[in-house]
């Protein structure tokens, strides 16, 4: 599946990039959406993402929900008109056939709070399950964007399980006579584990401290890239202490105030740097 | 010539909440123009789905209609001299337009005459105008939030895709964003958006349909309404909701309900949830049986034909069962943590800025529901204290917290986690009741325990936002008070809750300077006096709607405010005997009594009997004895009705004592006697209500008198 859309975008022209190689909480995140989108100049990009959210982690129990998922991430700067034709086309490259099923795009407003960034979209639906993300960006790093690119984000567990006819992620055939719970359903109730009850709330809580400071002494120095990647460490770190439940709800505003702050000037160097280019 | 136009606009999918508004602002402004222009048509039909906004006018001439222009010239006596002959002025005018002085007509303007011609211009095309107008109207439509999506930087709900633009069978061409305006439709998504050329606009519904798309939001709704009565049997209903049944018909281009089940484990959730958990996210109808109990079956609508319904559904099911699953996955969570071990974790989450807690504000509840029962002597003082301290305790348990589908649960799923940790039923009822009314027709708290503990809620939201001065102005109500405000005074006057509002006020300002980690100035009067005003100004909305007139609840709150619930009362006796044949006289004498004793300046002095010498005035006296001991006994025992009648029982003697004795009599002893009685009399009336402010049949209501 992967393979396939890999071979698909990059047949309409776009750069095929890798995961990123630390925690984020989806897709977006990767500097190849977050920092790029940002020069607001013409780019298209495809890659996979493996994304991790602490808190939708259900112990392995709920068959579509896990603290782990398989996004993959396609992103047209500018968007063209024809950009959700094109999309669904690609469903039925990987073999959905649109016409046999409740094709639905239901709004949704995107937003993170913690990128200052957003955008207005749909959640694509088919026979009711939530398949894919659909946003095009209006504001990244809190700034306006010109060049509005669209973002599509799959949600391939979820897809799998549609083309596979599976009731469960756990049944999703991985590899021939391989099932997802052979591969994963150890590791994800441990994660669950760690997430909810484990992690270490002092540690977690230093280590953030010391995360942001880095980001802030990189970002004096104008490194955007490793700034940014202590950003996304911050973030994840955020997510994990909310997951273990040792953040009120007023200190949860603190937490996403701050990563922001980050993520906004982070935003701000990658403007400036561009215009002096 | 008479030709139908079509105008539609094809987008990406709109959300469902937009659809509707949106259309209708459109053909609303597209007609206003029309209007304006004196483009003639016969009628206008609007359509729409999730996809496209669509406007059918009906027979629309293809040319304006001009009336002759009047243009304003020179004064008819300096056009003309007294010989009636033009002047050089009348002649250069009509020379401007190519016209001759004969050409000249007089009309009076500002009671003047003046000379004036008319100009015959040449009336434009249909076609050329709506050209003109369509960019500006469609860029102006509004929605709650827009966006770009392409370089001309237009701002719309979600792109426009194409637009059809018809004249008969003719196309008018515009572009806007990018977009070039054609005879090209697009059908539905499941048939791949094919191309739809239409040849002309009167058959627009006809050929969409036949395309799959039901463009008519009617038809879609009554589609629905038919294919649930062919899946449910007659002991079973889907469960009514206008709103949700709306957003379905807006959620898609050609409607197929299908039935769908989930297992009967589930069930053992509260019903509220499984309610939600359908509605919120899914948007399915949960299904009501025997007894109004919800059966492991549901009702969707999904956007597609009907060949594959089976595969479909069973995908839905899946689906449902995965967000049922993470409901219990809440629930059971949550129940590891009875109610009464969540109070602390409070203390974690802001009220609002600037007053703490919602670990403070439940202590505040407490204390003033229990002032309040003290005060009453009415409720179980057990249970309202219980409950309040338990009210807000949903807000940390995850269903609530993670501000997903439950969030409508507030309160609701309180209840239910109460009633499972073995709280008395009636504690879990307030926790869920203390929240009602939400809105204008939502039911009202059952018992009086819930009343009062609700009743405290918004006084301190009321009072807490005014000590910040986030006082409602206009339309700008972020905090909601106005709403906060209606639901105090529909609970005082269903549950009859009594108490001097400025001492509550007081009560719960204390309690605000009391706690610790909240700082705030306080000015005790001003917060008074401007809830004083807000809440009459409250009071008097909600009275007009009970149909009661403004100038008989002024009369009231002129005298008096201070315990509101009677303030109604009064204004509810007040108004049920304003059509009885005394009260018009009544209000008429106590006018003249205020007009007499407007002019005066003399210091109260006791009535002395001795000095009267007018018949009528020592019946007038007598009687205002015997009245005065009536109605007192009335208003100690809140007897409204009785109380106004002892005072209406009034009007004959004081009609008598005007008509027989005069006031301003020249012996200054007998009318400073006279006018000390008078003054005794409109005490007595004041204390009720200023009757003078009351405004009599046929003299004409003046706006802004208030």
């Amino acid at each position: 599946m992967i393979l396939r859309l890999e071979k698909f975008w990059a047949d309409y022209g776009c750069i095929i990039m890798q995961p990123y190689n630390s925690e984020v909480g989806a897709g977006t995140f990767n500097p190849a959406t977050f920092i790029k989108v940002i020069e607001d100049k013409p780019y298209k990009t495809a890659y996979l993402e493996i994304s991790k959210r602490p808190k939708d982690g259900r112990y392995a129990e709920n068959p579509i929900r896990f603290q782990q998922f398989y996004q993959f991430q396609v992103v047209l700067q500018p968007s063209p008109s024809s950009v959700i034709d094109i999309f669904l086309k690609s469903l039925k490259f990987l073999g959905i056939k649109l016409k046999n099923h409740d094709l639905r795009f239901v709004e949704d407003d995107w937003e993170s709070p913690t990128l200052g960034a957003w955008g207005l979209g749909w959640e694509v639906w088919i026979d009711g399950l939530e398949i894919t993300q659909f946003t095009y960006f209006q504001q990244v790093g809190s700034f306006n964007l010109k060049q509005i690119p669209a973002e599509i984000t799959y949600g391939l567990d979820r897809i799998a399980m549609f083309i596979q006819k599976t009731d469960s992620v756990f049944e999703l055939e991985w590899a021939p006579g391989i099932l997802w719970k052979d591969v994963y359903k150890e590791s994800e109730y441990e994660f669950c584990k760690y997430n909810f009850e484990e992690a270490n709330i002092d540690m977690y809580q230093e280590i953030f401290e010391q995360y942001k400071k880095e980001a802030e002494r990189l970002l004096e120095k104008a490194l955007i890239y490793p700034a940014y990647n202590y950003v996304i460490k911050c973030s994840h770190i955020f997510n994990l202490l909310d997951a273990r439940g040792s953040i009120s709800v007023m200190e949860r505003k603190e937490y996403i105030a701050k990563v922001r702050r980050l993520s906004k000037r982070v935003a701000e160097k990658k403007r400036e740097k561009t215009k002096g280019e | 010539m008479k030709l139908d136009l079509l105008i539609e606009i094809g987008m990406e999918e709109l959300p469902s909440s937009y659809i509707k508004p949106a259309a209708a602002e459109f053909s609303k402004k597209l007609t206003s123009t029309f209007n304006e222009r004196s483009i003639l048509f016969e009628k206008s039909v609007v359509f729409f789905t999730p996809r496209r906004i669509t406007v059918l006018f009906r027979k629309m001439e293809d040319y304006e209609k001009r009336m002759p222009k009047r243009i304003y010239g020179p004064p008819a006596d300096t056009a003309f001299d007294n010989n009636g002959k033009p002047t050089t002025a009348a002649i250069g005018f009509a020379k401007s337009y190519n016209k001759v002085p004969s050409d000249l007509k007089i009309a009076i303007k500002k009671d003047k005459k003046v000379c004036y011609l008319e100009i015959k211009e040449k009336p434009k095309q249909t076609k050329k105008i709506i050209k003109e107008i369509l960019p500006a109207i469609i860029a102006n439509l509004t929605f709650p939030k827009k966006m770009r999506w392409e370089e001309s930087g237009l701002e719309f709900a979600r792109p426009i895709r194409w637009i059809v633009l018809l004249f008969g069978k003719n196309v008018i061409r515009f572009n806007i964003a990018g977009v070039t305006s054609s005879n090209s439709s697009f059908g539905p998504r499941f048939k791949g958006s094919k191309k739809i050329v239409l040849s002309d606009a009167s058959s627009y519904e006809r050929i969409m349909e036949k395309n799959y798309v039901i463009s008519s939001f009617e038809k879609r709704k009554k589609m629905i309404k038919s294919g649930i009565s062919k899946l449910l049997k007659s002991s079973k209903t889907v469960i009514e909701d206008t709103r949700l049944f709306d957003e379905v018909a807006n959620l898609v281009e050609y409607p197929t309900v299908f039935k769908g089940e989930f297992d009967k484990a589930f069930l053992s959730l509260p019903q509220d949830v499984l309610i939600t958990a359908m509605r919120e996210h899914q948007r399915y109808f949960a299904v009501l049986g025997k007894g109004k109990r919800i059966e492991p079956i549901y009702i969707g609508v999904s956007n597609s034909l009907d060949d594959n319904l089976k595969e479909i559904t069973k995908n839905h099911n899946k689906v449902l069962h995965a967000r049922l699953n993470d409901a219990k996955f809440y629930w059971l969570e949550d129940l590891k943590k009875p109610p009464g071990e969540r109070i602390e974790e409070l203390n974690g989450v802001e009220w609002h800025r600037g007053l703490g807690t919602v670990f403070d504000k439940t202590m505040r509840l407490v204390e003033l529901s229990l002032y309040l029962v003290k005060l009453l002597n009415r409720g179980e003082k057990d249970t309202i204290k219980r409950g309040a301290l338990l009210s807000k305790t949903d807000l940390v348990t995850n269903m609530i917290k993670d501000g997903k589908e439950f969030t409508t649960l507030e309160g609701i799923i309180g209840r239910e986690y109460a009633l499972k940790s073995h709280e008395k039923k009636e504690v879990a009822a307030v926790i869920s009741e203390h929240y009602l009314p939400r809105f204008p027709q939502d039911a009202l708290p059952s018992r009086i325990e819930s009343a009062i503990v609700g009743v405290s809620d918004r006084i301190d939201t009321l009072v807490g936002n005014f000590l910040l001065g986030e006082i409602p102005t206009g339309s700008i109500d972020p905090f909601g008070l106005r709403r906060c405000a209606n639901g105090l005074i529909r609970i005082i006057d269903e549950f009859k809750i009594r108490f001097e509002f400025k001492e509550m006020v007081n009560k719960n300002i204390s309690l605000y300077t009391s706690q610790e980690d909240i700082s705030i100035k306080v000015n005790n009067e001003e917060t008074v006096n401007r809830l004083k005003e807000f809440l009459s100004n409250r009071l008097s909305t909600y009275l007009t709607s009970l149909g009661i007139r403004y100038d008989i609840t002024d009369a009231v709150f002129f005298v008096y405010f201070n315990d509101i619930y009677e303030a109604i009362a009064r204004i509810k006796a007040l108004n049920e005997e304003k059509d009885s044949k005394d009260f018009e006289r009544l209000v008429i004498g106590q006018r003249r009594v205020a007009n007499i004793l407007r002019g005066v300046k003399i210091s109260h002095k006791e009535v002395n009997e001795a000095f009267f010498d007018c018949r009528e005035e020592k019946i007038l006296w007598k009687k205002y004895d015997e009245i005065n001991g009536k109605f007192s006994e009335s208003m100690e025992y809140n007897k409204y009705k009785k109380a106004i009648k002892s005072l209406l029982s009034f009007r004959p003697h004081i009609d008598n004592f005007f008509d027989n004795c005069l006031v301003m009599t020249e012996d200054v002893k007998i009318k400073n006697n006279r006018i000390s009685m008078l003054l005794e009399i409109k005490k007595l009336f004041d204390s009720f209500a200023d009757f003078s402010l009351i405004v009599l049949e046929g003299e004409g209501r003046e706006e802004g008198k208030r």
